[in-house]
């Protein structure tokens, strides 16, 4: 399903943080997991995860290093910093209460991990 | 980024792979680190996306669907850019920031340059002709002295050296004949000799109720006006002092003191309603008479109905002389600097023009310039300087019109009445704060107005100076008919000898008068207030300095100079 680009952006920083808050990973696999994890459901256009990721290292939500990958090829590796797991506690709290009041509307339930 | 490394990078990569990486980065523009450091994980999440596929055109065709992910690479150079400057430290980013703002505020001087720059003047008034017009009094043109004054100087004969000096400047006017060499005295009986014919004419100039001059100058600029007379006047006035000491030498005392009357008179000529310069030598000229009088009163005894004729000549002069310094010739000059500096906005307010100092020879004489080009870059630069510091055309002529008005008022009053008020100049006009944000906005207000105040005490030294050869005269007359000097200033005037007390400026009392053995002595306290009892200041090599600030300023009896040639001898 491919959602509306002002609606995904909105999310897209919190589903960063909530699959990086399970293990540091680079860009690639990051997208990769995004899709995977959210059944294909959520996919962050290549061209949106890159500039997000740079935006969120920016508001030190999370960090990236260079590490040698086992291809031999250096990738850049993000992890959730402290700082940004408050923020994605914070925002999924949000999203929560977000999901609650979309299911009184709709009559449908829409409950965050 | 280097076309070898990028190479590296890419190896395993489809084409299309590499040159849209490329194109991105390229795009985005961003610090060189940077720019790497996107292009590795750019070109790591293309090897990963193409890990999977066997061969060449499957990678080719993966790379596609993976460019098509990514989107537009204007786009992503854009937004990547964006982010990471997001990420730069706040260190960088305040650097960067400055760079910018001086960036921004170098551009916005240039252009507020340009914009003084094309500013233009409005020329209205002709203040030459007017300077012109006050100093020339209703009077017929026979009464004019100028002409014969240029006859005089056609017909001189120029100053001789000696070793290799001018000898007016190797020899002072405060010496007597017996103090010159035989070389000097030889030179200057046969300069006189040369001059005899100039001198005549030029004493006839003297004669003339009136002087005014036709003015010329580069650009019609009142500070370029030209006045070579001024040189030449100076010289001839010096001439006709040496030849009335020679004369008094000889026992020529009648065309002695018409010597010294005539350079008094020319001196005379020089003030009014003329520029300061002009009144400066005017009055240099009236003090070189009465130093010449001095010497030949010392050096030559004289009898007493000469020297009543001397003096009665010599109290006319002083009666009709002015010892006030006239500053309107010197207001029109800064009104002509105003109009062809400034320009007029309609509002008055108008603001300096860059170059317009290039119209003017101010200070181009002290300075060695290789050519008009290098002159007129150093003036350019100097008067942008000016442009973006100066205060505008309105503040800057009322600031100028207030100090000029102080300065008239302070001519009507004594040098003591000043100092009793306890009186600064520097003070009252704000001179004394000589911060550089106030230099820079009134810059020339700073350089010309602390000159006035001495200027002004130069103009009451002349007077006092005049009146004590009069009163020494008078004192000397005395002496020869009674015997004996004075015991004090009343009994000359009791006696009819002058009419008054002449008073000293310095202390708003008589001068100081003291009977001595076989002499008598005649100061002014000088410009320290105090009677340092009629010392002279001599400096380390002996030489009196007439106008010290540190001592008493005695006419009589003339303080002697170190004896320079009577050594030689």
């Amino acid at each position: 399903m491919k959602f509306e680009s002002q609606l995904l952006k909105g999310i897209a920083p919190a589903v960063v943080l909530e699959i990086l808050s399970r293990g540091q990973m680079y860009g690639y696999e990051l997208s990769q997991a995004i899709e995977q994890r959210s059944s294909e459901i959520l996919t962050l256009g290549k061209g949106t995860l890159y500039p997000l990721l740079y935006n969120l290292e920016a508001k030190k939500l999370v960090k990236g290093k260079w590490e040698d990958s086992p291809s031999g090829r250096k990738r850049r590796y993000y992890s959730i910093t402290s700082k940004g797991k408050e923020h994605l506690a914070a925002q999924k709290a949000q999203l929560k209460e977000l999901a609650a009041g979309l299911k009184f509307v709709f009559g449908f339930g829409v409950v965050p991990a | 980024m280097k076309r070898k490394d990028s190479k590296k990078l890419f190896a395993g990569l489809p084409l299309v792979a590499g040159e849209y990486i490329r194109l991105v980065i390229k795009k985005m523009g961003y610090r060189r680190k940077v720019r790497e450091d996107v292009q590795a994980e750019l070109a790591a999440h293309f090897e990963d996306a193409l890990r999977d596929c066997n061969n060449e055109q499957e990678k080719e065709q993966k790379a596609q669907k993976v460019i098509e992910a990514f989107g537009d690479a204007k786009m992503l150079a854009i937004l990547l850019r964006r982010a990471k400057k997001r990420c730069r430290p706040l260190w960088r980013t305040v650097i960067v920031r400055c760079f910018q703002t001086i960036d921004i505020a170098f551009i916005c001087l240039v252009l507020y340059c340009i914009y003084l720059s094309l500013g233009k003047p409005t020329i209205s008034v002709n203040y030459i002709q007017r300077a012109g017009e006050i100093a020339r009094p209703v009077a017929d043109e026979s009464l004019n002295a100028a002409p014969l004054y240029l006859k005089a100087f056609e017909m001189d004969v120029e100053e001789p050296n000696i070793a290799g000096k001018k000898l007016l400047k190797v020899i002072s006017g405060k010496q007597t004949p017996a103090e010159l060499t035989e070389e000097e005295l030889v030179l200057m009986k046969q300069w006189i000799a040369d001059n005899n014919d100039a001198l005549e004419i030029f004493k006839q100039a003297t004669n003339k109720p009136y002087c005014w001059w036709k003015r010329q100058a580069k650009n019609n600029v009142m500070f370029n006006v030209l006045m070579p007379e001024l040189s030449k006047i100076r010289n001839f006035g010096k001439l006709l002092c040496w030849r009335a000491k020679l004369d008094a030498v000889t026992g020529h005392v009648d065309e002695t003191f018409d010597d010294v009357l005539a350079c008094y008179r020319a001196g005379m000529h020089l003030k009014g309603p003329r520029s300061l310069i002009q009144q400066l030598v005017g009055i240099a000229m009236e003090a070189f008479a009465c130093n010449t009088s001095f010497i030949i009163l010392q050096e030559k005894e004289i009898d007493s109905p000469k020297l009543q004729a001397f003096q009665n000549e010599f109290k006319k002069l002083i009666a009709s002389d002015t010892f006030t310094v006239n500053f309107e010739v010197e207001k029109f000059c800064f009104y002509d600097f105003i109009q062809r500096c400034f320009t007029d906005n309609g509002r008055g307010s108008g603001h300096f023009i860059p170059g317009s100092l290039n119209l003017m020879d101010l200070g181009k004489g002290n300075i060695d310039f290789e050519d008009s080009n290098q002159w007129n870059a150093v003036n350019y630069t100097v008067s942008l300087g000016f442009a973006l510091t100066t205060a505008n055309r309105r503040e800057t002529i009322t600031k100028y019109e207030k100090a000029y008005d102080k300065y008239e008022e302070w001519t009507k009053t004594t040098p003591y009445q000043k100092h009793q008020a306890n009186f600064d100049a520097g003070r009252e006009l704000g001179l004394a704060d000589r911060s550089f944000v106030k230099v820079a906005r009134y810059p020339l207000y700073y350089i010309l107005m602390p000159a006035m105040e001495r200027v002004i005490e130069i103009s009451c030294r002349i007077k006092v100076h005049a009146k004590a050869v009069v009163t020494t005269l008078a004192i000397i007359r005395y002496k020869q008919d009674k015997g004996d000097y004075p015991e004090t200033l009343e009994q000359l005037v009791e006696a009819g000898y002058v009419k008054e007390i002449p008073m000293d400026p310095w202390s708003d009392k008589p001068l100081v008068y003291k009977k001595t053995e076989g002499n008598f002595i005649l100061y002014s306290v000088g410009s320290n207030f105090k009677d340092d009892g009629g010392e002279v200041f001599r400096d380390d090599k002996g030489k009196v300095k007439q106008w010290a600030d540190e001592s008493d300023w005695v006419f009589w009896p003339v303080p002697k100079e170190k004896a320079r040639n009577n050594e030689k001898k």
